[in-house]
């Protein structure tokens, strides 16, 4: 019991640590360079524990994800450039508007299980990046969009305001968001609601038995899921500012696949870690010619032959070897 | 006289009626109007040989199939082809033949969302991290520990469930579905697969949970199990119910002899 508590307030401090560590980031690193790998960073790290509840909490595998953060980037995106929406309110309707999709689409797409539910959501991520491809009117289709403007400050008392020009100013929104999305996910999967969701990972008949609705449970984990997408999305459409059918691609989906797996699918750290790490090496590798899809799928091979649990997963199987011995 | 008046009171007291219930799987008939009830307070078992339809109608009782005629009316109320998860917040609770845990967690987890279904857990409240949310998730912990005791499982509280053997399984997948606060408990075959010492440790738990006034349904090949425990026995055959009674009366009838041990034996 001892040990239980010692080791709860070390992860404590190292979560404490990690905060401080992530606020002060920009006091020392100021080229605009690695501040934009850090942002890019905090919004792939968003969308990718999004997908981390839906697929790794209850064993759905949605594959149509990147359709989803695309519909959230462009519906944000939209509303900005064509309607004038201010960057806050656009940023709530896109969220509402794409969990509205998700929910149509969800409802569809869950009747089906396993394998049947991946190629489906798959085929709807495919049809939207075709739909914004092809509907110029409203998306000015290969075109894309641009021009769309950077969040417009925050107006704060005694004539003071937080305005979003600079790129520490921008770093400390994704960053806000992030922290954000984090506390909430993780407050659902720590609650009763979170633990749901594992049953239905772990058997849909057997949680049937004990009273849940798989459907409303699954659906509701997906809508979840599908809002903090969206959220990611509308934080990329304002900081790039530019928008191209590809970010609503299928190989956006597989991208957050591979954070997910790599860091560790249905754990909380492992997603932020697979997102933090690839996506530095991906930004860094950016002008050398390199095939990244065949790397990402050799990557892909060696993880689940030899790290199933990825590499939250692997830290896990180390900690309790060690404690282990140490008992012995 | 008055006994008797007293006795027939208790008897009227049905849990669980099911009328005519037929169940077709394509062209075969797998259930063929099955009429029978369970009082409440009751050990009610279900015996016939291999494919007879016992497993069907657990299923088609709980949700899991849809009946093809007939209804199932469980306290005065009519459940007929209501989903699973409606049914076990009625309160019928139940196992499945090939036991089933949540293999990837531990005991004391299995058992905390088997209460689940008893609590609100709304999305607002979990997100603003109500007191109310927390005095709700731990009236599950207290329920699990409940369980925990009554199965006689502390020991393996943190056991991966995956990891415990058949019994041990068989046992949890018991509190599981005590752990939903059910008024009727349908076991699937509670001793299938355990060996012959572990079965008298399992038996004393059907008898525990009797006394807790939970009635209680079972499927059984065992004989002993099937024979010694019950109260009263429905047989059936082919999806049809051939008889119905006290398991001395039962193990008697000639038409089970037949349908166990074929036509020469029935003599």
């Amino acid at each position: 019991m001892e040990k239980e508590v010692r080791l709860f307030s070390i992860r404590r401090l190292i979560y404490l640590l990690l905060l401080i560590l992530a606020l002060s980031l920009p006091l020392y690193v100021t080229s605009r360079f690695f501040l934009h790998i850090l942002i890019m960073c905090c919004i792939w790290g968003i969308a990718a524990t999004s997908m981390n509840l839906i697929m790794g909490y209850t064993g759905q595998v949605n594959l149509a994800h990147g359709g989803f953060f695309g519909i959230g980037a462009y519906s944000a995106g939209l509303l900005m450039l064509k309607l004038g929406f201010n960057f806050w309110p656009a940023l709530i309707l896109a969220c509402i508007i794409t969990v509205f999709l998700g929910f149509l689409i969800g409802l569809l797409a869950l009747r089906t299980k396993g394998s049947y539910f991946a190629i489906g959501t798959m085929c709807f991520n495919v049809i939207v990046t075709v739909i914004i491809e092809n509907w110029e009117d409203l998306t000015e289709g290969a075109r894309g969009l641009l021009g769309i403007p950077r969040p417009s400050s925050i107006p704060l008392p005694f004539g003071l305001e937080i305005s979003f020009s600079s790129m520490a100013s921008n770093y400390y929104l994704v960053l806000f968001f992030l922290f954000l999305t984090i506390l909430l996910i993780s407050r659902i999967v720590r609650s009763m609601m979170g633990r749901t969701f594992m049953a239905i990972r772990g058997n849909e008949e057997l949680s049937e038995s004990l009273g849940i609705s798989a459907m409303r449970a699954k659906l509701l984990s997906f809508l979840i899921s599908t809002f903090f997408a969206a959220l990611a999305g509308v934080l990329y459409a304002s900081y790039i500012g530019f928008l191209s059918p590809e970010i609503s691609d299928y190989h956006v989906t597989f991208e957050l696949l591979i954070y997910c797996l790599i860091g560790g699918l249905g754990t909380m750290a492992g997603p932020l870690i697979g997102a933090f790490i690839l996506t530095v090496v991906s930004e860094l590798l950016h002008g050398v010619p390199f095939p990244r899809l065949v790397a990402y799928g050799f990557l892909l091979v060696v993880i689940t032959i030899f790290l199933r649990g990825g590499i939250v997963g692997g830290a896990r199987l180390l900690w309790s070897r060690y404690s282990l011995k140490g008992k012995r | 006289m008055v006994k008797v008046f007293i006795k027939g009171e208790k008897m009227s007291r049905k849990l669980l009626e099911v009328k005519g219930l037929a169940k077709d799987f394509g062209g075969l008939r797998a259930l063929n109007g099955v009429d029978f009830y369970i009082q409440e307070g009751e050990i009610f078992s279900i015996i016939g040989p291999n494919g007879s339809g016992k497993t069907t109608l657990f299923n088609v009782i709980t949700g899991f199939h849809p009946a093809t005629k007939g209804k199932v009316i469980f306290g005065g109320e009519d459940i007929t082809n209501l989903k699973p998860f409606t049914i076990a917040q009625k309160g019928i609770a139940r196992t499945f033949q090939l036991t089933a845990v949540f293999a990837q967690q531990s005991v004391i987890d299995n058992l905390i969302v088997g209460h689940r279904l008893r609590i609100g857990a709304g999305l607002w409240s979990i997100l603003w991290g109500s007191r109310r949310t927390r005095a709700e998730e731990e009236r599950c912990r207290e329920k699990a520990e409940e369980i925990l005791a009554f199965i006689e499982m502390t020991r393996q509280r943190n056991t991966i469930s995956g990891n415990l053997t058949q019994e041990a399984q068989k046992r949890l997948s018991i509190g599981m579905a005590l752990a939903t606060d059910p008024k009727l408990l349908l076991l699937d075959e509670p001793t299938g697969g355990v060996n012959f010492q572990e079965i008298s440790s399992l038996i004393a738990l059907i008898g525990k949970i009797k006394e807790k006034n939970i009635t209680l349904g079972l499927i059984e090949h065992k004989m002993k199990v099937a024979m010694d425990i019950p109260d009263r026995v429905m047989v059936l055959n082919y999806g049809q119910k051939i008889t119905e009674g006290s398991p001395g009366e039962v193990c008697r009838d000639k038409r089970v002899i037949e349908a166990y041990l074929g036509k020469n034996y029935a003599a």
